[in-house]
């Protein structure tokens, strides 16, 4: 995350191998939205349209073409040069860091057929870059969506809707009762809402009884996997759904 | 055997210094896919459960992490002389496995993305297998590409 107090922040690069990697650093757009079967993809116009509030054009990375030599870290600064007119708000950007090892070797060909044949392994990480100016707040909408039974699981596709200035960063969790107000499951699991999402959430309802089934769903801005200052605080949003399983 | 020698590690961790909590991921080529020598005109498969061959990527990430890996890999090897041979991957030429003891591998299409969510372990573990078939007439030399492993943490 990036302040727009400070417009910078730094993130560290170790190489703990025994090989120098030659690393690549470049900023695109690209927001988590959710495919027709709920699984998470990343949406990544080259050229977003202005709704989307983008920062890939003027974040930049200092430097962005390094060497990491074996056992080194090394230290890369993110720097947001925004437009001076910027309103307030949350921007959105993705790091991309491509490292590469050293040259395939080439040499040493000596057999009867005097064919090798072999693919190096490159590596390619997209994180989530977040600049904020000013105030900024989340507020999460939830809707039922769907739901279905898929051999030994529920799987859920809740309605997810972010109507704030900054995306949703946060966890759901669950609990399945039973006609008598028993618990017989729960689920938990980390969301990015960055404004509609339906993703796929699954909670095992092996051996259940059929019949009528009260899911109670929370979400939290709570990130076990983030730092604290990172989701944007948010009343937690109670949501009651109910189902009848097979 | 020139390809009995392995790229030792190809290492990437990133930390976000920032913050109460060190957000750290790291993804890992650890060993090139390996067809080693091949013989003109046969062909050459290397499952992605070999222990020594099959290409392997280790990925680390906060436990909880949804996580997307894409293969994006290469339709043919070149040679330093310029020439090529076909190299294929079937459906069933990937394999995820977390790092989670009695963890289940996953089996899936190198050619389609998929998605992880990381529940009893932040580590694990993706391995390549596929197929080359040099023609009878295949000049000799040594042919490589790269294949890339993109992880996105959502």
């Amino acid at each position: 995350m990036v302040n727009h107090r400070a417009r910078g922040t730094a993130i560290e690069l170790y190489n703990p191998g025994t090989e120098a990697a030659e690393v690549e650093i470049s900023t695109l757009f690209g927001v988590p939205i959710s495919d027709s079967l709920g699984n998470l993809q990343l949406y990544s116009p080259e050229q977003p349209d202005s709704s989307w509030p983008t920062a890939a054009g003027w974040i930049q990375a200092f430097p962005r073409r390094l060497r990491v030599a074996p056992g080194q870290r090394q230290t890369v600064r993110l720097l947001g040069r925004p437009p001076a007119t910027l309103a307030d708000g949350e921007y959105w950007a993705r790091l991309l860091v491509t490292a590469r090892g050293g040259s395939v070797p080439v040499s040493g060909v000596g057999d009867s057929s005097g064919i090798t044949v072999g693919l190096t392994m490159e590596v390619r990480t997209l994180l989530p870059i977040l600049y904020r100016k000013g105030a900024v707040a989340t507020r999460l909408s939830v809707a039922d969506g769907s739901w279905s039974v898929e051999g030994d699981s529920l799987v859920l596709r809740p309605a997810l809707r972010q109507t704030g200035s900054g995306a949703w960063l946060g966890t759901v969790r669950g609990a399945l009762r039973n006609a008598a107000g028993a618990s017989v499951g729960t689920l938990s699991t980390p969301l990015a809402v960055y404004r509609e999402l339906s993703p796929r959430i699954t909670l095992p309802v092996a051996g259940l009884a059929p019949g009528g089934y009260v899911l109670e769903l929370e979400f939290a801005t709570e990130r076990a996997d983030l730092p604290r200052e990172v989701p944007l605080p948010a009343e937690p949003v109670l949501h009651r759904w109910t189902l009848r399983l097979p | 055997m020139p390809w009995a020698r392995r790229f030792p590690f190809l290492v990437l961790f990133l930390t976000c210094t920032a913050g109460s909590l060190r957000a750290q991921v790291g993804v890992v080529g650890v060993r090139d896919l390996a067809f080693g020598n091949v013989i003109p005109g046969i062909q050459t498969i290397v499952s992605p459960s070999d222990p020594v061959r099959s290409g392997m990527w280790e990925v680390s990430a906060q436990q909880g992490d949804r996580v997307r890996v894409r293969l994006t890999l290469p339709a043919r090897l070149t040679a330093p002389g310029g020439s090529q041979m076909p190299v294929t991957f079937g459906n069933n030429d990937a394999i995820a496995v977390s790092d989670a003891p009695g963890a289940t591998p996953v089996t899936f299409n190198p050619r389609a993305s998929q998605n992880f969510r990381l529940v009893t372990s932040g580590r694990f573990f993706i391995f390549l297998g596929g197929r080359v078939t040099p023609a009878g007439t295949q000049a000799p030399g040594a042919y490589t590409a790269t294949a890339l492993l993109t992880v996105t943490v959502f």
